[in-house]
């Protein structure tokens, strides 16, 4: 049956009837069956916030959308890598073949290796597909648990990549080359990692590594988003005192909101010798600074992109040009640094003994 | 022929598209909603035009009505599993084209219950499928339906294009026509001028 020549409404009766799944396949049908979904299903494509493409260990694609409305997956769409090895598939010819629409726990595989280009290939199809459908302004999310780094895609704002494997800087770079200036990157457990010079990670707006064994110093300073949270990286104390004086003297960090860095170095800081470096000053009543910290939504957490920061110190810098202000909080082995204007402030009173 | 009474033992008389007629019920007619909002309140004199539709279709439609005259209110789509024994033997003694014309039909007239079955019973066949298999469902036009679709829209292009230049031509003749009364104008003005000009050089 012609299901283009239905008249409208038909259609439109259809496409209400079927699955957000079944509607990406028959959206890739053709371009007219994809222009027939988005003038009908307009409301319910809208809804869709987060596109969420899963990779992990065992070669699948898992491919999650989310909605504001309802907690659960609004569409869940697994894609099998056996049907990857058929050359002769397009990559939605591939989506529709092996498509299993029920979650089911992953199945690792022992599979060292495995055609990334492939997976690459059929991975960029179905993103373009979806975009297509879906439009731009949703929120694409890359999660990857892999050994292998993910594909670099288009409009692509949030990103985490977890892996134990040690990364290349430049392999690591291309991952972002079709989506430079990401809003929020997750880099976690990847060995002693190391960044580009002049890496486009330094641009993303909210960036936390936890990279065991990592140099923390140049990632500190060449970032130039709004929060980093650096973690169990070696970070030497004169970068502390360096970015509170440039900070304080504007020279740098004009975009930094709040930063937190622990430290896993054998040697502690030495406070006392960072707050003489820098210029650090003492009010006379703590104050309890309470911030927003981007974190990866998870269907547990309610999809929360946010999560409350919170510290209680006294100690501060003044900008020379503005007069803004900036609370810091520095222990042996952590650092918080944030931006009185970007924060909630109250008074703790001058009973706290920090 | 009749007149518009609520009775169900009123009958009305439908024409089909090759102009045979035949009687349809008024209780089975007033689930149409095309029906309820152009006939009947003011009745119909003569037969209802349903001119659009074969008679195989609009009998088989209206056999549909009919059936569910007795059945209680419509309350949204049913599952297909949910349908009685009758109304699957109803669609499945159908093949696809009598089934796609009873789509059609039943959208036309506003039979709300037997076009969300309907519509159920495809979004079925597409469930759950591959591309390649919801391409066959759908029949999507081939590669030369599609050149030969573009070759007449290329032609009505050209037709349009030059109607629109033909308009164009009409509307600067017309355009050069209300010009000149204004360049009849500036001359006269312009030869005034000069007159003055050459009077007050003469002085």
């Amino acid at each position: 049956m012609q299901f283009l020549r239905f008249p409208i409404l038909v259609q439109k009766e259809i496409l209400g009837n079927l699955k957000l799944e079944d509607l990406v396949v028959l959206s890739s049908c053709s371009k007219r069956t994809n222009y027939s979904i988005q003038a009908t299903e307009k409301p319910r494509l809208r809804k869709i916030k987060t596109i969420r493409y899963g990779l992990s260990d065992s070669e699948s694609i898992d491919i999650c959308a989310f909605s504001d409305t309802f907690s659960g997956v609004e569409m869940y769409i697994g894609i099998e890598y056996d049907a990857w090895e058929r050359l002769d598939l397009t990559p939605m010819e591939v989506f529709g073949i092996s498509r299993v629409d029920t979650w089911r726990p992953n199945t690792f595989s022992e599979k060292e290796e495995f055609d990334t280009v492939r997976r690459t290939f059929i991975i960029e199809g179905i993103h373009n597909c979806l975009l297509d459908l879906f439009g731009s302004s949703v929120n694409y999310e890359i999660r990857s648990y892999d050994r292998q780094l993910p594909p670099s895609l288009t409009n692509i704002k949030n990103s985490y990549i977890g892996s134990f494997a040690v990364t290349d800087a430049e392999k690591l770079e291309a991952c972002f080359r079709n989506s430079p200036n990401q809003e929020n990157i997750v880099l976690n457990g990847m060995g002693p990692l190391k960044l580009c010079q002049n890496s486009v990670i330094n641009q993303t707006e909210y960036l936390m590594i936890s990279c065991f064994e990592t140099c923390g110093d140049d990632i500190l300073g060449s970032f130039e988003g709004k929060s980093l949270n650096l973690i169990s990286v070696h970070l030497q104390q004169a970068s502390i005192t360096k970015l509170l004086n440039d900070w304080k003297s504007d020279l740098g960090f004009r975009n930094l909101k709040f930063l937190s860095i622990r430290h896993s170095f054998n040697e502690n800081w030495n406070i006392v010798k960072i707050m003489e470096d820098s210029g650090v000053r003492r009010l006379v009543d703590y104050s309890v600074l309470k911030w927003k910290e981007r974190t990866m939504p998870t269907v547990l957490r309610g999809h929360n992109e946010w999560k409350e920061r919170r510290i209680v110190t006294r100690k501060y810098v003044d900008r020379d040009s503005d007069g803004e202000r900036a609370f810091v909080h520095i222990s042996p082995r952590e650092f918080y640094f944030v931006v009185g204007s970007s924060a909630e402030i109250t008074n703790g009173g001058h009973w706290f003994n920090w | 022929m009749t007149s518009p009474a609520s009775s169900s033992e009123v009958k009305y008389l439908i024409e089909s598209s090759e102009g045979n007629t035949f009687d349809v019920s008024g209780a089975a007619l007033r689930q149409s909603n095309t029906f309820n909002a152009m006939f009947l309140n003011i009745g119909a004199d003569g037969p209802i035009p349903f001119t659009d539709y074969n008679e195989a279709t609009l009998k088989k439609v209206f056999e549909y009505c009919e059936h569910s005259v007795n059945e209680e209110n419509y309350s949204g789509p049913k599952h297909q599993d949910d349908l009685s024994k009758w109304d699957l033997n109803f669609f499945n003694e159908m093949d696809q084209k009598m089934f796609i014309d009873v789509i059609n039909a039943s959208n036309f007239l506003d039979i709300e219950r037997l076009t969300s079955y309907c519509c159920e019973r495809i979004a079925r066949m597409l469930r759950g499928k591959n591309t390649q298999e919801m391409i066959k469902v759908i029949t999507l036009p081939t590669a030369e339906e599609l050149e030969a679709k573009q070759k007449v829209e290329e032609k009505k292009a050209a037709a349009a294009k030059k109607v629109a230049e033909k308009a164009a031509e009409t509307a600067e003749k017309t355009e050069t026509l209300e010009e000149l009364p204004v360049q009849q104008l500036v001359q006269t003005t312009r030869n005034k001028l000069t007159r003055k000009y050459l009077s007050f050089s003469n002085e």
